[in-house]
């Protein structure tokens, strides 16, 4: 035979302030849709057991990034140029005519801000189809990828 | 004294036509709960297994290149095998036995045992489920034995076995399915416990997941495609089945071992069509590439944060059905699970909900804090809402009379400790590993800093498997040692208690 004990409720109504709750969660989460609408996403994450070693070096990094980034697809694939300039040599100063003025005013962060793309001081600047890597990318991240074209000779 | 009376002491004196007729055993058990004991039996086993796999683990993140291996087998019929032993191949197969293995089978053995108690019909078949049970557990066997040989697995997490594995797998868990609906058509109840329909939403959910995660090598998906596919997809297996079994479990658990009527019906059912809504929303959130719109990835993540409401929800209608029986949590049992279970989950909500954020992702992305999200979730949430379950259904389901002990105080303990300090090693790591490359630091300085926090993570994984194998100990002693108990007639006081 089975036994059948059913569970009694104390209650069968809703309190106030579980409504109150539930209603304050879904402000949240409008909050947050609407403050998160425009954007692009990075690269899909890798399985976590594949994930950059904790020993992996800035180089190993950067290249993780460029890759995840898929600045190939403009830079070429070792970087050497295709629809956009060669990105080797690039800590003599930059290849496009565009970014001259901005080299002078900021000699030492104009690559980053290039990448960055967010900084008023490149609002003007004709990106020419270059992603405003700020939207997706941490200060850090663009500053690996910065510190390791620097050694792109 | 009569002569029969006699006869009866001396097995001697007894001829053959005194003993009684034997009864026939089918081959499979078909006797009342003995499909949810099965199903207990197989969890307590996974549990130990798995978190065995957790220790070697933990040991992997210490010291990945000595740990590491790989060689060959030959096996009959099938030939060389290749076996990896990585922190990738590991983490894989301690993922799987976890949430497969231990977890799931918990939650089947919860469907079988909680079912006819509230429905008042009988499982529509014990055999059925039993034999469901040995199709998903020689699956998940076989399956956690081939994410060690790379070259027979696809990839993506909860996704990894071969499918003729997946096929089997998905047969068992359609053999619980109809046990679960024939039972329900059966029965008196028109609209069942809560409970019910958290198993229910989860099991059908849990099933439409898993098949749509094995399409990718079925379709030839490139990577991205297929991580994408996989990672929605087990993204839905961890809300919908993980949690939402551990949900209708707390659910029925709480109001028995406390004695006392659920504090809000109407919450409950609130809590339910949340959860419904938020964890398929949720699982947009894991799609996360440029290929998909910012804007789909965004509501997935509110989806996410969303489920801090049926968490909390769940978390107060629970602690106001406590109200009175306080006492109730300061030793070992069923109710201290369940509160341990419920605190979990209100951090893990939390949590969730932080490492939701686009600044937070961008700062922990492919570092450790998942792998101690994700450990608090189903070693913290479920496993306690599964090991209060044991502790309330075992002595039930084998009729021991059984009230724990060292044994029982051992697995509430070293679990809790293990739960809280792999997790959070895990969790402040992932943060520590985030920073330190996006600072650039060298390699030496991150290995040096991070190896800290492994420690912790290995040592934490030591203390869980302990109390994985202090639950299994204490089922066996329970049957061998403890005084044996009938049933009690329904209606009684003490089937009432929670018989």
């Amino acid at each position: 035979m089975t036994v059948h004990t059913p569970i009694e409720t104390r209650s069968r109504g809703l309190p106030a302030w579980a409504i109150g709750i539930t209603a304050l969660v879904l402000l949240a989460g409008a909050v947050y849709v609407g403050a998160n609408l425009t954007g692009e996403n990075p690269p899909i994450a890798q399985p976590s057991g594949s994930a950059a070693p904790s020993g992996a070096s800035n180089e190993q990094l950067a290249l993780q990034i460029i890759t995840d980034s898929q600045c190939g697809a403009c830079h070429g694939q070792d970087l050497t140029g295709g629809v956009g300039p060669d990105l080797h040599g690039i800590a003599a100063g930059p290849k496009s005519e565009n970014l001259q003025d901005l080299a002078a005013e900021h000699p030492d962060e104009w690559i980053f801000l290039w990448i960055q793309g967010t900084d008023p001081a490149v609002a003007d600047l004709d990106r020419g189809g270059m992603p405003a890597f700020g939207e997706t990318l941490s200060d850090e991240e663009i500053q690996v990828v910065v510190d390791y074209l620097l050694t792109l000779e | 004294m009569a002569a029969n009376q006699l006869r009866a002491r001396d097995p001697k004196k007894l001829r053959p036509y005194d003993e009684p007729p034997r009864e026939s055993r089918p081959l499979i058990p078909n006797a009342p709960d003995s499909a949810a004991t099965a199903f207990m039996v197989l969890a307590l086993l996974w549990l130990a297994a798995a978190t065995g796999i957790g220790v070697l683990w933990g040991a992997m993140l210490l010291a990945p290149d000595r740990m590491s291996a790989t060689f060959a087998v030959q096996a009959p019929i099938i030939g060389q095998l290749d076996i990896e032993l990585s922190p990738a191949t590991v983490q894989s197969g301690f993922t799987n036995a976890v949430v497969f293995g231990w977890l799931s089978n918990a939650a089947f053995a919860a469907i079988c045992f909680i079912t006819p108690r509230v429905t008042g019909a009988r499982l529509a078949s014990d055999a059925m489920a039993f034999a469901s049970a040995g199709a998903w557990n020689v699956a998940v066997a076989a399956g956690v034995a081939a994410v060690y040989m790379p070259a027979i697995t696809p990839e993506g997490p909860l996704a990894e076995f071969p499918l003729p594995v997946d096929g089997l797998l998905l047969l068992g868990a359609l053999g619980v399915t109809l046990v679960l609906l024939r039972t329900l058509l059966a029965a008196r109840e028109r609209v069942p416990y809560v409970s019910i329909w958290f198993f229910g939403v989860g099991l059908l959910a849990m099933m439409g997941a898993y098949a749509l995660g094995s399409v990718p090598p079925l379709l030839g998906m490139d990577q991205t495609a297929s991580l994408l596919v996989t990672g929605f997809a087990a993204r839905a297996i961890a809300t919908y089945w993980v949690l939402g079994a551990a949900f209708g479990t707390l659910f029925y658990l709480v109001p028995r071992a406390t004695a006392n009527p659920l504090a809000s019906g109407g919450m409950a059912w609130l809590t339910w069509l949340l959860w419904a809504g938020f964890s398929g929303l949720s699982a947009l959130g894991a799609l996360v590439d440029p290929s998909v719109p910012y804007a789909v990835t965004t509501i997935g993540n509110a989806g996410t944060i969303l489920l801090i409401g049926p968490a909390f929800l769940v978390v107060a209608n629970l602690f106001l059905t406590m109200s009175g029986r306080w006492t109730l949590m300061l030793g070992a049992g069923t109710v201290a699970f369940a509160a341990i279970g419920a605190a979990f989950l209100l951090g893990t909500a939390l949590l969730e909900s932080i490492g939701a954020l686009r600044s937070v992702q961008a700062l922990v992305r492919n570092t450790e804090w998942v792998s101690g999200i994700w450990l608090w979730a189903s070693l913290g949430t479920a496993t306690f809402a599964s090991l209060a379950l044991v502790d309330h259904a075992a002595p039930r389901v084998l009729r021991r009379s059984w009230r724990g002990g060292l044994l029982t105080d051992a697995t509430l303990w070293l679990t809790f400790l293990g739960v809280t300090v792999a997790g959070l090693s895990l969790m402040f790591g992932g943060i520590a590993h985030g920073s330190l490359l996006a600072e650039g630091a060298p390699p030496e300085e991150v290995t040096a800093t991070l190896s800290w926090f492994w420690y912790g993570a290995f040592s934490g994984l030591g203390l869980i498997a302990l109390g994985g194998l202090a639950a299994l100990v204490n089922l066996f002693v329970m049957y061998t040692t403890a005084r044996r108990a009938e049933y009690v007639p329904a209606g009684s006081p003490a089937a009432a208690a929670g018989h």
